[in-house]
């Protein structure tokens, strides 16, 4: 074996967090190498540089959320006085995935010149550890080619994991890693799985025109407020999304026209029916089975997580890995991002600052958005206690909303969490439009350790959604949240 | 009829057919899925064919491996990126799908 490069970091992966600490790392000095390797997906899907945000997560799912909401607004339009607006024309799959896809490209060139700029070496071959010092590398031809580095940063993230349960399922279904590179319209979908991608992806389709169904095992969107996803699920269920509840599909099968009959168990009794696409959301996978960590003494849980240390820090020593492959952290692009940045100052800059993931933001892209920083309702109280908090509550509907009658005004809501002894809000919760928007300047508050009383006095902003947030009064348990009147 | 386009797609032809052309040369950083760099190019292959053999137009498409060191030099800051080279020296470049300044490169390129 012929090794002839030497760097101060390899990173192997290239999204998100590996990018990132890739980038800063080389601002700082250091020799840096990333690898960066599509395995395709079981139905030959892959795609180019910058990890699963940038090619089959956040972005194409931001733009294709976008895409259905503003077939929504064709209804807004007509009563706010445009003519000639068509509530009920087509939607173009291919128009749309072409310019998704065709935005994803120039992402993935962007990174790649950010990588060239900044002097980071960029391998796109898959990589593999050979010992604690050593990478192996394989392009697709399968030549390999060795390098070795001083420090190792594993940020290979996740993939799509399947059901155990039915035959050949990897083929007969599409999963995220498919859904936003698909060339022609999936049609009549059965999603499977309650995750935010399983109703982020339901409800987008539905929204251009598909017919959906969304098949969950139990709760939705488990780990987040129940409240708030009760209220996710029945906005979607109005609007006409199908869920087929306290089921797992039992088989699937292509029928003679490659469409899909799927058959699942409700009550004892069998249920079948035809879809043109199945889609499963039942989870993810940390990718790490293939690099070699068992042998190079990488310590990792049972599915296949690697364990840190709060700096990172794998079991072995010079071992580093961050994001979504990591156990216990939120499987999220900002805080991957960060991780990667104050990593790369501690290795090469003599920081000491760790990452933290407390009051991190989120915001879940269905049809009705969900914003959301810190406690959930159920944590809040399991953590402290139901005496030690108050809920705050409101149901509100935005203004622009009274234009289309049809729009309802109960489906909005915000709620906050509110700690008794010291009165900071530990807990933000809205629903409703642009949800992202809403809840990004209230992280920083909340990061502050911001209190009821300061939320209180701050004068909202009229007429918007967000100024419920500074006005909300009644008390979960005592006050309705409904307002009466003005 | 003239002007036949320059495809570069190896060190080689960068070398030889734009820094070393005796003639300027007005090169196109292009990819195949950028929508403002298929607008862009019909004009300057009409700015080519009324050039009177003055100037050649060559394009290199940003995606070639081979070139990558090139493409990020000169397309770093997005794409179409149009340059004019004469001598191996870069005279000037634009940005974008702008029908306007392609026209003032190819009219400076017939000066040269």
């Amino acid at each position: 074996m012929d090794v002839e490069q030497e760097y101060d970091l390899f990173v192997i992966g290239g999204g998100s967090g590996g990018l990132a600490c890739a980038k800063q790392a080389a601002k700082l000095g250091a020799k840096v190498a990333l690898a960066d390797f599509v395995k395709p997906s079981p139905l030959g899907t892959k795609w180019g540089l910058g990890g699963t945000c940038v090619n089959v997560g956040c972005i194409p799912k931001k733009l294709m959320h976008f895409a259905a909401t503003l077939g929504e607004l064709r209804h807004d339009q007509v009563e706010a006085g445009w003519i000639d607006t068509q509530v009920d024309s087509k939607h173009n799959w291919e128009k749309m995935v072409e310019n998704v896809n065709n935005h994803i490209r120039k992402l993935n060139f962007g990174y790649k010149n950010q990588l060239l700029k900044e002097d980071v070496k960029y391998y796109n071959k898959l990589a593999e550890l050979i010992d604690a010092n050593t990478i192996k590398l394989t392009d697709n031809k399968g030549q390999i080619e060795t390098v070795r580095a001083k420090t190792i940063l594993v940020a290979v993230g996740g993939r799509p994991s399947y059901p155990d349960n039915i035959p050949n399922i990897q083929n007969l279904v599409i999963t995220s890693d498919d859904l936003f590179w698909l060339q022609e319209n999936p049609g009549k979908t059965l999603v499977i799985g309650a995750s935010y991608v399983a109703l982020e992806c339901g409800g987008f389709l539905h929204g251009i025109g598909n017919e959906v169904a969304i098949m969950v095992r139990s709760i939705l969107l488990r780990g987040f407020d129940q409240e708030m996803a009760e209220k996710i699920g029945l906005y979607m269920e109005e609007k006409g999304i199908r869920f087929i509840k306290g089921s797992v599909p039992d088989m699937i099968e292509a029928t003679e026209d490659n469409k899909r009959k799927v058959t699942w168990i409700i009550n004892g009794q069998k249920q079948e029916e035809i879809f043109d696409t199945v889609l499963v959301a039942t989870g993810r996978v940390s990718d790490t089975q293939k690099l070699n960590l068992d042998k190079v003494g990488v310590k990792m849980n049972k599915s296949g997580k690697i364990l840190c240390s709060a700096d990172d820090k794998t079991s072995v020593a010079n071992i580093y890995a961050i994001g979504d492959c990591v156990e216990g952290r939120p499987e999220l692009t900002p805080t991957a991002i960060k991780c990667g940045q104050l990593l790369a100052n501690r290795l090469y800059n003599n920081s000491t600052e760790l990452m933290s993931y407390e009051f991190v933001a989120t915001t879940v892209f269905t049809p009705l958005e969900y914003g959301c920083i810190g406690y959930s309702e159920e944590d809040a109280i399991k953590k402290f206690g139901e005496d030690k908090v108050t809920v705050y509550h409101s149901i509100f509907k935005p203004l622009e909303w009274n234009y289309f009658e049809m729009h309802s005004g109960e489906s909005c809501f915000a709620k906050l969490i509110v700690l008794n002894d010291n009165r900071r809000v530990i807990g933000f919760h809205y629903l409703g439009p642009h949800a992202g928007e809403v809840t990004q300047g209230y992280a920083v508050a909340i990061k502050m350790g911001v209190t009821k009383e300061q939320f209180d006095s701050t004068v909202g902003i009229h007429p918007t959604c967000s100024e419920e947030l500074v006005q909300v009064t009644a008390v979960k348990g005592i006050d309705d949240a409904q307002k009466e009147g003005c | 009829m003239q002007g036949h386009t320059l495809a570069i797609k190896t060190f080689t032809d960068w070398n030889s057919q734009v820094l070393s052309n005796p003639k300027p040369v007005i090169v196109d950083f292009y990819a195949d899925w950028c929508g403002p760099c298929k607008m862009l190019k019909p004009k300057l292959h009409s700015l080519h064919e009324q050039s009177q053999g003055k100037w050649e137009l060559a394009v290199v498409n940003v995606d070639i491996e081979e070139l990558q060191q090139i493409s990020s030099k000169y397309a770093n800051k997005g794409i179409p990126a149009v340059y004019l080279f004469h001598k191996g020296q870069e005279i000037s470049n634009f940005l974008g799908n702008n029908e306007a300044k392609a026209k003032e490169m190819a009219t400076k390129a017939t000066t040269l």
